[in-house]
């Protein structure tokens, strides 16, 4: 039998739930959180409640937040709190050259560029939407690029035009400056993180590679802690702002994934604990205030659109579109909503109980208020209940003749990406198909966009001493 | 009057006012016109009536997929190869530069084209507001000759349309947009400078910073207060605060345009409960109905606001439970004229509506 574990680490506040094979809640524990410190205190205490063996745990799923966590960086600001001097310093690559209405990191507030740019070069190269060369690849220029910046940069980001058509190119640029800067450089390819907008995609492979090396100290540390624990078959996942998990080292190279991810473990834990899909979950504070309400369709919480500014910077990214409660709880339930219609309302996070007292009557809109046990651990319960997904989007012409190929090769890469992210690969599945057509074009196209998910991979790290065991078995 | 990089905000946030919830959102494209002013230095916005009679006026836009426009973001040259082909072809120079469209993303890339080009910006636009279509401006409506058609791409081609009939310029003009790979910029309706003072619509650039510059001046009021002092400044109707409470889109097989044609109801809240307005919608908002009564209708320009965010709403990106506040302003007044009508009624977008002046109540 082995366990999940579920670790949440706010700001001052964590929480820790042990789960079973089936999901149940064997125990769960919610406290302050000062320092980072406490971090083992907090596991200990988790594995003290439940009664579990450190040596039975499975899998251990981290959500991070605020202070602990890389969305430490505000949103807004234009500065970086914590963390000084611990980013990578990024050498930006751009394929296409007649991009140059906006050049890379133009736009960056000056002290972000300061901090994290080394060096840009925009040189030939990118795909046409028809995966044509929208011009063809510079190797001297890269050859160049790569002689300048070798020595000075911990990481390069690379960001093609229609890189999500065809990342041909990327992958190419990627070869030739690895040849040149040896592996202690981070390469990262705008492709793998998706999405339309050349600008915002590449600012997001910026920070993303920016973000490599305290991320990587982080999952250190945080490895670190499980090993003093005594798991040694525990795998380590991080939740991902959708509310999914990633293997620690998929989590390390793509930093900004995990933004919201708290948020969004928060309400799913919730929803999950009190046996609902369809809900409103109310996140609430240690004295019992409401601090936000997310929605949650299908299990899954409502995303925002993208357009999300990480440190003065516009990325495409999506995050947990929570509703800030400011005044009045019953506008915020409603402006969450997707539709009309009464909602369960489901209370999560340390002042649960608090909250649902507090509470003179039943809002409107709302079908009735739960407040499920051990919901004050919601985001451990839901970080260590999620599954493993992966994405694939891939621009396609509905004229192409292979569309059926297409089709196919794309949910065969989101089941890929999932795996990639951890997932069981006996378990993964497709779970959405979204085609999305684009106006004003000559050709009717659509963004396909694939989303698979499984449960996490059992046994990764230890399979070979328990293949090693049961054949020892097996001989008696 | 000059335009900076300073007021480069402002005026896209009149752009988006002046967009009726279509033209793309112009502050995406404000990155574009702030590296191109500082590039280039300030750009000249002048009166038609400051400009040579016999110079000629080159109304720019960008066109094809806001998509592809998203990744091939193109140099803000591509004016430069227009200017010398139409220079080349009615051989006399060209004065000003035009925004084909105010309204939306067209606005602040108007202001990096003309920066690039060397060129002036005239205080005017073909539109006052945004539409879909190429002829759906003001000079199709004085009879201004559409072609030819000047179009180049972000790699310097350059191709000439001449066609006897709006039909093929415009049949011709998109088989070149679409052997671009759908995205380029292009000039239709060039005229004199004395043909535009009678053909376009005057005062749009410094309308749309009139507009930027009084909503920033509202800070923090109220987005109902901030819609109520433009419909007083810019003799508009705030029809209405209220909450979505359903967006209905007729779907279709993805189209040319895809399939934007959709119905949102809207419940009245705060002063305005108990009222229900129903709005249409394709790429712009067309229409608003209260109680089976036409309160708005395009051509007057119709823009919701996010009550929270105060920024406009795109009319795709309307959802339930959104709280909004409705603004109709009128449009300028040549859309009046039976011809204006005919191009940008309401029927003209498939409505079987008749047009309605704007009443306050």
């Amino acid at each position: 039998m082995t366990y999940r574990m579920g670790v949440a680490l706010g700001s001052y506040r964590a929480s820790g739930a042990v789960l079973n094979a089936d999901g149940r809640v064997l125990a769960s524990i919610d406290r302050e959180f000062l320092s980072v410190e406490e971090l083992g205190e907090v596991m200990r205490a988790t594995l003290v409640a439940s009664g579990v063996d450190p040596g039975e745990i499975g899998h251990i799923m981290f959500a991070l937040t605020d202070s602990r966590a890389l969305d430490e960086l505000p949103a807004e600001a234009g500065y970086w709190r914590g963390w000084p001097g611990r980013l990578a310093r990024v050498a930006a690559v751009r394929l296409g050259a007649a991009t140059t209405s906006v050049p890379p990191l133009a736009l960056w507030p000056v002290e972000m560029r300061k901090r994290v740019a080394v060096a840009s070069t925009c040189l030939s190269g990118g795909a046409m939407l028809d995966g044509g060369d929208y011009e063809p690849l510079d190797i001297e220029g890269l050859l160049a690029f790569a002689r300048k910046i070798a020595g000075t940069v911990g990481a390069v980001a690379i960001t093609g035009v229609f890189s999500s058509v065809t990342p041909r190119h990327e992958l190419a640029a990627a070869d030739v400056l690895r040849e040149e800067l040896g592996s202690a450089t981070a390469i990262l390819l705008s492709h793998e993180f998706g999405g339309l907008g050349l600008v915002e995609r590449e600012n997001a492979t910026v920070l993303q590679a920016a973000l490599t090396v305290p991320a990587a100290e982080e999952a250190g540390m945080l490895l670190t802690a499980v090993t003093h624990l005594g798991m040694p078959n525990a795998e380590v996942f991080l939740a991902r702002g959708d509310g999914t998990i990633a293997t620690l080292d998929n989590a390390v190279t793509h930093p900004l994934s995990i933004l919201g991810g708290m948020d969004a473990t928060a309400a799913m834990g919730a929803a999950s604990l009190a046996g609902v899909q369809d809900a409103l979950v109310v996140l609430t504070t240690p004295d019992g205030a409401a601090r936000a309400v997310c929605s949650l369709t299908g299990g899954r919480p409502r995303m925002t659109v993208g357009h999300t500014k990480v440190a003065g910077v516009p990325t495409g990214l999506s995050v947990p579109a929570v509703v800030p409660v400011y005044e009045s709880l019953e506008e915020a339930l409603d402006r969450a909503k997707d539709a009309p219609g009464d909602l369960p309302l489901i209370v999560s996070g340390p002042g649960a109980k608090a909250f649902a007292k507090s509470l003179p009557r039943k809002p409107n809109g709302v079908l009735d208020v739960v407040c499920p046990p051990d919901t004050e651990a919601a985001a451990a319960v839901g970080a260590a209940a999620a599954p493993v997904s992966g994405e694939a989007r891939r621009i396609v012409p509905l004229g192409s003749p292979h569309l059926d190929e297409i089709r196919a090769a794309v949910r065969e890469a989101a089941r890929a990406s999932a795996m990639r992210a951890g997932a069981d690969p006996a378990g993964v599945e497709v779970i959405s198909v979204d085609e999305k057509p684009l106006a004003y074009l000559s050709e009717p196209t659509v963004v396909l966009r694939v989303r698979a998910a499984g449960p996490p991979r059992v046994g990764w790290l230890s399979g070979r001493t328990r293949f090693a065991a049961s054949v020892r078995e097996e001989r008696q | 009057m000059r335009l900076t990089g300073g007021c480069l905000a402002e005026f896209a946030s009149g752009c988006d006012v002046l967009a009726a919830g279509g033209g793309g959102e112009a502050a995406e494209k404000v990155p574009m016109a702030q590296v191109a002013l500082a590039a280039q230095g300030p750009v000249e916005i002048v009166d038609l009536a400051d400009l040579p009679p016999e110079g000629l006026v080159m109304p720019c836009a960008y066109l094809g997929s806001p998509a592809v426009w998203s990744e091939r973001i193109g140099t803000g040259r591509e004016g430069v190869a227009i200017r010398r082909q139409v220079e080349t072809h009615f051989g006399r120079e060209v004065v000003a530069m035009m925004c084909t469209e105010v309204g939306g993303c067209n606005g602040p890339a108007s202001v990096a084209l003309a920066a690039y080009a060397g060129l002036p910006l005239a205080d005017a636009d073909g539109m006052g507001r945004a539409f879909p279509g190429i002829e759906q401006v003001a000079m199709q409506v004085a009879g201004v000759q559409p072609g030819p058609s000047v179009l180049a791409d972000d790699h310097d081609h350059v191709v000439l349309v001449q066609a006897d009939t709006g039909d093929w310029l415009e049949r011709l003009a998109r088989s070149a947009v679409k052997a671009f790979g759908d995205t380029g910029v292009s000039t239709e309706y060039v005229m004199t400078v004395e043909q535009a003072r009678r053909s376009v619509v005057i005062g749009s650039i410094s309308r749309a910073l009139r507009i930027g510059r009084l909503l920033k001046d509202c800070g923090c009021a109220p987005t109902k207060t901030a819609v109520i002092r433009l419909a007083e400044e810019f003799g508009g109707v705030c029809l209405m605060e209220g909450k979505v409470s359903s967006v209905t889109a007729m779907q279709g097989r993805p189209a040319f345009a895809a399939n934007l044609r959709s119905s949102i109801l809207l419940d009245g809240i705060n002063g305005d409960s108990g009222r229900c307005l129903r709005v249409e919608a394709s790429h712009e908002f067309l229409a608003v109905l209260e109680d089976g009564e036409v309160r708005a209708t395009t051509p007057d320009i119709i823009t919701l606001f996010d009550v929270y965010s105060g920024g406009t709403v795109a009319t795709d990106s309307l959802r339930y439970g959104q709280r909004v506040v409705v603004l109709a302003l009128p449009c300028p007044e040549l859309w009046l004229q039976p011809a204006g009508l005919e191009l940008v009624g309401p029927r003209a977008f498939g409505l079987d509506l008749d047009y309605h002046p704007l009443v306050a109540r």
